[in-house]
């Protein structure tokens, strides 16, 4: 389940998903159409989960939703905005080992001040494989707890090789790169810009590329 | 020439020195840099080109010019936040080139040229991942 998900009495049903074990496969259904298939139980609940999360953060109305890896350090958020194979949960995963609390690695989940919430689900580590395996954030280090300010935006992807270099963006340019990562942007544009800019109004923004993560880890900390 | 700004459809905060423009019609945002900002402003149908450029001298503290108000107008028509500039109009439009020539003598080029950056609003797949959401064509 989401995390922060708690029961509530049962109401009108939005969708129903099935399992199916199936021919040494595991399928999973949505409405009666199978979405994904996978050669695992853990690899077909991951999906199911990352859709239940999906479908959350598309759904929230008193939070807004950013495709972002997050952790907390110094009082305040680092915020990395990026698609997936952008390299967020590695990036994340080594600045939790450096000492960052760990808030998430999937989505930056805003208030209308611009603070940042725990989204603290199960880090997704991808191996050499392409394979993801779920890594409990506690056995890493710190886990956030409560909203931050966001003090930086950082705008980097993994590109092998490349040494660290991140170069200031302005406030406007920050806000456009969340919009960007934002799910509800087209369905709820003022709430958007409302909170993305109280974030760049706080926050400062860099772009740039990035090699191995832990390389990165002390720049993205010092940055400023 | 008295410019105009569009006004429906648009929602509009400032950040900084800058203007975040999003346009509902075409799932579209800008952000304006200060430049751009102060002649989108100005654009009200009742400043000429010359008034935007006294303005801008006065606001940035160099000296502007129309060349540098037409080519700002010129980044706004394009991403369609201006009323009633055809493309007669924007074919008359100074190119980079133009400008830097002309102003390089009056100390624009140290405050930066007009600029507005521009990206489409994601979908929410697309703001997403690709590996999250149905349908799905299978095992990785």
């Amino acid at each position: 389940m989401p995390p922060g998900a708690s029961i509530t009495a049962p109401g009108a049903v939005a969708s129903v998903y099935s399992l199916v074990a199936a021919n040494g496969s595991y399928l999973l259904h949505a409405d009666g159409r199978c979405i994904a298939e996978r050669a695992t139980l853990d690899e077909i609940l991951d999906h199911l989960e990352s859709t239940l999360h999906f479908h959350v953060a598309v759904a929230a109305r008193a939070r807004l939703f950013v495709h972002a890896g997050v952790v907390g350090w110094n009082g305040a958020a680092i915020v990395l905005p990026g698609r997936t194979h952008a390299g967020k949960s590695s990036l994340v995963a080594a600045l939790v080992r450096a000492g960052a609390a760990y808030y998430s690695d999937e989505y930056a989940v805003l208030d209308d001040e611009g603070l940042v919430y725990p989204f603290a689900r199960a880090l997704g580590i991808r191996g050499d494989t392409g394979r993801t395996r779920r890594v409990d954030p506690r056995t890493m280090g710190k886990v956030g707890d409560g909203p931050l300010p966001v003090s930086r935006v950082i705008v980097t992807r993994h590109v092998a090789g490349a040494e660290w270099c991140a170069e200031p963006i302005s406030p406007g340019e920050t806000v456009l790169a969340l919009l960007d990562n934002t799910l509800a942007a087209r369905s709820r544009p003022a709430d958007a810009l409302r909170i993305l800019t109280a974030v760049a109004r706080r926050a400062s923004g860099f772009r740039g590329e990035r090699g191995d993560a832990g390389a990165a880890v002390e720049q993205i900390l010092t940055v400023s | 020439m008295y410019p105009r700004a569009r006004q429906h459809g648009l929602l509009v905060d400032r950040v900084g020195d800058e203007t975040i423009v999003f346009d509902e019609e075409r799932k579209e945002a800008h952000s304006l840099n200060r430049m751009a900002s102060i002649v989108w402003q100005q654009s009200d149908g009742k400043h000429s080109l010359s008034q935007i450029a006294a303005v801008l001298t006065r606001e940035l503290q160099v000296e502007a010019n129309e060349t540098i108000v037409l080519y700002a107008l010129d980044k706004l028509a394009s991403v369609h936040l201006l009323e009633g500039i055809d493309a007669t109009e924007r074919d008359r439009s100074p190119t980079r080139r133009d400008v830097m020539k002309r102003v390089a003598a009056v100390g624009i080029a140290a405050v930066g040229l007009p600029a507005v950056l521009t990206m489409t609003a994601p979908t929410p797949a697309m703001a997403a991942s690709g590996d999250t959401l149905p349908p799905d064509p299978g095992p990785d």
